[in-house]
């Protein structure tokens, strides 16, 4: 994060302290009939809530940790020696995530076929357009979506702050700890194009994914961190 | 070699990561920040209908800037014109909080395009050629107007100098 991207955060800020000021009316949540919440699949809410807690319990059960983890033998991710993020009221220190970070990457097919397996929802042969997670980056926010046979979910969003190398996730309700109770940590680095996180400390099923592999701008078969 | 097909970005969820951010460098280019806001308010109307294909782009953010300052520059450019005013002057007295900003980065002095583009270069770190790509503009074209900012940015500072 430069200066001048702190300026420009602190500018929006204080010229908009409430962002629904910069928001057209017709796409006001509530007012997009004709427009899916989630889309390119059309699904209704009731399937979007069962994909999600399928998929979060898929994520959050233990035996897929241990399948993950005896594939993965060198993973970053051990939940043995993961400590338990420290309960706090307040958000952990930090800025926006650098803005070289925004927007979307990509979990590559073979990645989660590994994660998912078990699972229903990925097709038998799956393929980088056909069952993947996107992580969506933002100044302040982050979200985890998956996308299986069943449609697209979004398993996992909160806010995240980032302090240099650092990346905290937090305010998630679909882990332990809902709004700030707890704080999911990981150093991140950015290497040919692809953003990699190291687990500091997290219990949230998060981990699973953040720490998978490399995530790249596009899903491509074969490019690094697939 | 296939690329995502499905966009899973939310638009909720872009809007509130990027529209303050937008309009912040929207209002900074023009020191007009109503007029930001309704350039932001209508790029991101335009950003909800094309959702499907806009998503799908690798800066989703960077379209949007690029079509909130397509609009307000117009705009502005519009208004300087029916009220006679030269390249540099401002059409609306900016908020305290853009000025700030300007005499810091030495930008008062600049047109509204040659302030986008100083924003981009620095804000972000960005080639020329990812400018170029995101203004729709040809490298050439980016690397002109670039040096004659800073060319004028040299000018002002050194005229501050004496």
């Amino acid at each position: 994060m430069n200066d001048m991207q702190r300026e420009l955060d602190e500018l929006g800020r204080r010229l908009w302290p409430r962002s629904d000021a910069l928001r057209p009316a017709r796409t006001r949540r509530g007012a997009s009939r004709g427009i899916p919440a989630t889309r390119g699949r059309g699904l209704n809410l009731f399937a979007a809530v069962a994909v999600v807690a399928v998929v979060v319990a898929v994520l959050a059960v233990p035996i897929v940790v241990g399948r993950f983890h005896s594939r993965h033998t060198t993973s970053a991710v051990q939940p043995s020696a993961v400590s338990s993020p420290t309960p706090t009221s307040s958000p952990p220190p930090g800025g926006p995530v650098p803005s070289q970070l925004w927007g979307n990457w990509y979990l590559p097919g073979a990645a989660v076929t590994q994660v998912t397996e078990g699972t229903t929802h990925c097709p038998s042969n799956p393929t980088p357009t056909n069952c993947f997670f996107q992580l969506m980056l933002g100044g302040s926010t982050w979200s985890i979506s998956y996308v299986a046979l069943g449609g697209i979910v979004v398993p996992s969003q909160g806010n995240v702050a980032a302090n240099r190398d650092e990346m905290d996730f937090y305010n998630s309700a679909y882990c332990d700890f809902p709004m700030a109770g707890g704080i999911g940590r990981y150093t991140w680095r950015l290497t040919a194009g692809v953003l990699y996180f190291t687990l500091i400390s997290d219990t949230c099923s998060r981990a699973l994914v953040l720490t998978n592999r490399g995530w790249t701008r596009t899903l491509v078969a074969g490019q690094p961190g697939g | 070699m296939a690329a995502v097909e499905e966009s899973v970005l939310d638009f909720d969820d872009f809007f509130e990561t990027f529209a303050r951010h937008v309009a912040a460098i929207v209002a900074l280019s023009t020191g007009d920040a109503a007029l930001a806001e309704d350039a932001t308010q209508e790029a991101m109307a335009r950003a909800y209908v094309r959702w499907n294909r806009v998503s799908k782009l690798e800066r989703p953010d960077l379209w949007v800037i690029r079509v909130a300052a397509n609009i307000a520059i117009g705009s502005w450019r519009r208004r300087r014109h029916e009220v006679g005013l030269s390249d540099f002057t401002p059409s609306v007295e900016p908020r305290d909080e853009i000025r700030v900003l300007w005499l810091r980065w030495a930008m008062e002095q600049l047109t509204p395009e040659d302030r986008l583009l100083l924003i981009l270069r620095h804000r972000d770190g960005m080639s020329i050629e990812e400018i170029s790509a995101s203004q729709e503009k040809s490298p050439h074209t980016i690397t002109a107007y670039l040096k004659r900012a800073r060319r004028r940015l040299r000018l002002l500072l050194s005229e501050g100098d004496r």
